[in-house]
């Protein structure tokens, strides 16, 4: 997860550098968490562009801003949700969660074979969850926060985003144990 | 060890790194011999989560256009001399544009111009599934796996992947190459042009004495050939790009707020940017870049710009037998795959080198086959 900046560090630096020291801060997570939600990559960048230019434009005092991080996922949240309001079937699959694999050497064929299929299944259990459960069960997992900053980020109580992960995570558990038969079949 | 590959919290300990504070961390120090254990470590540790990101271009334009944006967002003087500076130039730029399109679309030394040669703004223009080269409105695909090859030759002959399609041809024809696939043209003075996955590509006529001229709306790699008394001109969406010879990159899109780039690789290119009447002539390893009427020229990593022409082919979920066929084509060998050749499939961008045995040394180290050659007949076995 991305360095965080604190207000302290902020301090004496006029808009512009606080600016651009929050852009290469946080821009990289951010794309990766708009696309990991299954946003398309031109429309992320448009919204990214939209949160700083909204930062920049509109002189928020940023001082007045308790957690810098949520408030920039939460404002790109928001207007994903928007846009899929907006274009319900905008949803690209292929970006959910979307796992590698290292063309390395290994030292049996059939794992590589595995390690292929496993991917290709990782990406099609991810996309079963519901929108809050895969941002949710990402923000947890890959990007370690604590529910109190998933809840602000989604907009929603501590609760429900406790209930978000766990339910997210029931779900994966289910369509990743029938992985056995998956791999059976095609073997 | 399918029983770990099917247990997520299993899975989700590997993608996260194997933090120390997990139960799994303990499970392996307590059982180090546990080989379906290690065998599942194994596979799980060629796998990892593809976290998008943005490139250092992208990242660098994103950045250019909210400062960009922001900055034309006040300042009553700067809007004033922004007024003064486009009502000197319009009138230039409406000439010079309208000589451009004129002259592209029209073929000014050719007076038997007829309706056919009227055609479609080239941002209009759809971009089929296949490659496909349009001429006189009609629309030619071309069947290759990846990679089409056109060649316009001085006589009027256009040759398509080693085939001649077309003589005497000598009027303009577009190229559109769709998300997967590339193409390389050779004009007829040599000049090379690479083009991107999702580009169109416009030649004008090459006959009679003119400008030699394209449009593109995409991405294209230019080798021109040095030619001092005939400028080759570019034109994007809204960059036109002027060189005596030399070896460029543009990415010029008609999709709004779309950044559109130049760098230059090696030689001059003098780059005009006629919305706003301004010109820029760029050094070597420099880019310029472009987006809602404002520019930006700075320093560039060349290869971060221009690592897309490393040719190579998406495999996407295909047999064996699928990826062979596709080498068989680029490469222009006959492969035979035996019939006891797995069933296993893949992904990921395999790199063409210019050697097919370096090809498949990489293939053959990740899928269960082995290859011999029989004179110029390439065998494919199971391992």
């Amino acid at each position: 997860m991305a360095k965080k900046i604190s207000h302290a560090q902020l301090e004496g630096k006029s808009a512009n550098e606080s600016f651009e020291l929050l852009y290469n801060t946080y821009i990289d997570e951010l794309y990766a968490f708009g696309v990991s939600m299954g946003a398309n990559h031109t429309f992320v960048k448009d919204a990214i562009h939209d949160v700083f230019l909204a930062m920049l434009t509109k002189k928020r005092d940023l001082s007045q801003i308790r957690d810098i991080e949520s408030y920039l996922f939460r404002s790109l949240n928001n207007r994903i949700v928007d846009g899929w309001r907006a274009q319900p079937n905008e949803v690209n699959v292929e970006a959910l969660f979307s796992m590698s694999v290292e063309p390395t050497q290994v030292e049996s064929i059939d794992e590589a074979w595995i390690s292929s299929q496993m991917a290709a299944h990782l990406n099609l259990v991810m996309s079963k969850l519901t929108y809050s459960q895969r941002s949710a069960v990402y923000l947890r997992i890959m990007c370690d926060m604590k529910y109190s900053k998933i809840a602000a980020i989604l907009n929603c109580t501590e609760h429900a985003a406790r209930k978000f992960v766990s339910k997210g995570l029931a779900n994966l558990r289910k369509h990743q144990s029938e992985l056995g038969k998956w791999i059976k079949i095609r073997s | 060890m399918i029983k770990y590959l099917a247990n997520i919290d299993f899975v989700l300990w590997n993608l996260q790194g194997r933090p120390a504070v997990s139960k799994w961390s303990k499970y392996a120090d307590k059982h180090p011999d546990d080989e379906q254990f290690l065998r599942a470590l194994s596979v799980m540790s060629r796998i990892s989560f593809k976290k998008p990101k943005l490139t250092e271009e992208e990242k660098r334009g994103l950045y250019n256009s909210i400062i960009a944006q922001n900055s034309k967002s006040f300042s009553l003087q700067r809007v004033a001399k922004f007024v003064s500076r486009v009502a000197a130039v319009v009138v230039v730029a409406l000439i010079v544009g309208g000589g451009v399109w004129y002259a592209v679309n029209h073929n000014v030394n050719n007076p038997q111009t007829t309706s056919a040669e009227r055609l479609l703004p080239l941002s209009s223009v759809e971009i089929p599934e296949q490659v496909t080269l349009v001429a006189n409105q009609s629309p030619m695909a071309i069947n290759s796996s990846f990679m089409a090859r056109v060649e316009c030759r001085a006589s009027g002959e256009i040759v398509v992947n080693g085939v001649s399609v077309a003589t005497n041809f000598d009027k303009s024809f577009d190229l559109l190459v769709p998300k997967d696939f590339r193409a390389v043209v050779t004009m007829a003075d040599n000049t090379k042009i690479w083009l991107n996955e999702n580009t169109k590509l416009r030649i004008s006529s090459q006959s009679g004495p003119k400008p030699r001229s394209v449009e593109i709306d995409g991405e294209g790699y230019f080798e021109v050939t040095h030619n001092p008394a005939a400028p080759f001109v570019v034109s994007g969406q809204d960059i036109v790009a002027v060189v005596k010879g030399t070896t460029f990159d543009i990415c010029s899109s008609s999709k709004p707020s779309a950044i559109q780039y130049v760098v230059l690789v090696d030689g001059c290119v003098d780059v005009a940017m006629p919305a706003i009447g301004e010109s820029v002539t760029l050094a070597p390893k420099q880019v310029l870049n472009y987006n809602n009427n404002c520019y930006i020229t700075t320093a560039a990593d060349v290869g971060s710009y221009v690592g897309w022409r490393e040719e190579s082919i998406v495999i996407n979920n295909d047999s064996i037998v699928e990826v062979i066929a596709k080498l068989s084509e680029y490469y222009g060998v006959e492969a035979h795959c035996a019939s006891d050749v797995s069933k296993a499939y893949c992904s990921g961008r395999l790199v063409l080198f210019d050697d097919i045995n370096k090809t498949l040394e990489v293939l053959t180290s990740i899928m269960p086959i082995r290859y011999k050659w029989s004179g110029t007949m390439l065998y494919i076995e199971s391992n």
